[in-house]
């Protein structure tokens, strides 16, 4: 009976090891696909000329979950909605970043990109998403830094706490 | 009236829908300054938009959602009309914008934190030009015509049914013909993406936003069009050009501003036209009796020829 408890303890807190260490691939990957996202907007706008909502659902072709899931929502919105384009992307964006693993700093450059949205011309808001971008850039440097230092750690501490945990209690 | 509704915030559109039906039809022009109260204006009367009798005021924040919903949520697209200072809408309504103007280089770049709005309701009037058409035709075709008049007198309203009943041409004994517009300010046929928003028949070709000089020459090399349609001439070059599409075989319909034809033939820039008996036919438009006087021209004397109720 023991036994098996002490393998179920050591098999959760694997797991648990397990999924914080893959949350920070997962913030990495995400942030690339930030990136790649940003940049095709980029190219709707000031290239293509297209309109906002049609250039948010365009971007949303291009991307996988969790991060189609935010342009496919502004884009239906600023299509239904009557609002400004500001107040519907920050919204969409506060109830999407639960989704993610992104952290706070991605969140804010988000926040604050939307703050400009569809309210300027040509050349500021091509600057407002250069600037996204190379935040994102940094962003994306320190989260494969942090991957690096920690992903193995997690792992190993995950099991190493269950071994812990089970030594504690026999 | 449903395309100016659409891009109005919701509490001013609310509003505008209580005014009184009667009211509805006849509105030319809706006024919105930040800050200051909302203006709604017939052609004789200016109502002030109330909520229970107190006027409401347009604040900063429904100017820019009235800016987002004009432009898809896309200002940068609008690059072109903020340097112009108007955009048109579908249904050929014009938003005319008053802000801070942006520099560069010495030229406008556009205008930013826009602080007016002007919206002016383009009403086809099909119909208008009918009276006029048996006494500006001669022996089967058009005769080269001048509409003269104030401003909101209804030129561009007459210049547009013109342009339509010449291409539909069953109302007269003279065969359909291909008419081309310059439409240097999007007035005539309100182009949105340059399609037409109003309708002109089939044998209609339409330069949008194109300088009339220019204009002028690129519908006779590009178009082969029969009658060529152009608004507000009055600079030097447009009547050059002119004289080029007379000797080109093309017919010519234009307006111009002036309180009358005498004022007009003073004018130096275009008085030459005159002088060498190019336009045959001219109208003369009244903005308060809103009644049009046909003259024939005949080099340098001119008769009436009927007065017409507009």
């Amino acid at each position: 009976m023991k036994l098996v408890g002490a393998i179920l303890i050591l098999i959760t807190t694997t797991i648990v090891g397990w999924e914080y260490s893959s949350r920070l691939s997962r913030r990495t990957k995400q942030i690339r696909y930030l990136k790649i996202a940003f940049e095709a907007l980029e190219t709707e706008m000031v290239f293509g000329m297209t309109p906002l909502p049609y250039a948010c659902e365009k971007v949303s072709y291009q991307l996988i979950s969790p991060l189609k899931s935010l342009f496919t929502n502004v884009a239906k919105r600023l299509k239904e909605e009557e609002n400004s384009a500001q107040e519907i992307w920050c919204s969409s964006v506060k109830s999407w970043k639960n989704k993610t693993d992104l952290s706070e700093a991605e969140i804010n450059i988000l926040l604050q990109f939307g703050q400009t949205l569809g309210q300027q011309d040509l050349e500021g808001q091509r600057k407002q998403i250069r600037l996204a971008i190379s935040y994102f850039d940094q962003e994306e440097k320190q989260a494969v830094e942090s991957q690096q230092k920690f992903e193995s750690m997690y792992k190993s501490l995950g099991f190493l706490g269950g071994v812990l945990i089970v030594i504690i209690m026999l | 009236m449903k395309e100016v509704l659409q891009v109005l915030p919701e509490s001013v559109r609310k509003l505008t829908f209580s005014l009184p039906s009667n009211v509805m039809n006849e509105i030319e022009e809706i006024r919105l300054r930040v800050n200051r109260p909302i203006e709604v204006r017939t052609h004789t009367k200016t109502y002030v938009l109330r909520e229970q009798s107190t006027p409401i005021i347009f604040s900063e924040g429904d100017g820019a959602l009235m800016m987002s919903l004009l432009s898809q949520h896309s200002v940068y697209r609008l690059e072109e009309e903020l340097k112009r200072g108007y955009i048109t809408i579908s249904g050929g309504h014009r938003v005319g914008l008053a802000g801070r103007v942006v520099m560069n280089k010495g030229e406008v770049k556009g205008i930013r934190d826009i602080s007016s709005f002007n919206i002016r309701i383009a009403r086809q009037k099909k119909g208008v030009a009918k009276k006029f058409l048996s006494q500006i035709q001669y022996r089967g075709s058009w005769c080269h015509t001048l509409i003269v008049g104030p401003p909101k007198s209804g030129k561009t309203t007459l210049l547009r049914d013109l342009a339509r009943e010449i291409s539909i041409g069953t109302s007269t004994p003279v065969r359909p013909m291909n008419v081309g517009i310059i439409d240097e300010r999007s007035e005539i046929a309100g182009s949105v993406k340059g399609v037409p928003q109003h309708d002109f028949g089939v044998k209609v070709d339409i330069l949008d936003a194109c300088p009339k000089a220019e204009g002028l020459m690129m519908m006779i090399r590009s178009m082969s069009p029969e009658v060529l349609v152009v608004d507000e001439i009055g600079r030097k070059e447009d009547g050059d050009a002119i004289m080029e599409a007379v000797h080109a075989g093309v017919t010519i319909f234009a307006s111009v501003h002036g309180e009358n034809l005498d004022d007009v033939m003073r004018r130096p820039t275009i008085s030459h036209l005159f002088q060498q008996g190019f336009f045959q036919r001219a109208i003369e438009l009244n903005a308060s009796t809103k009644k049009g006087v046909v003259r024939k021209l005949e080099s340098d004397q001119k008769t009436s020829i009927g007065k017409i109720r507009l």
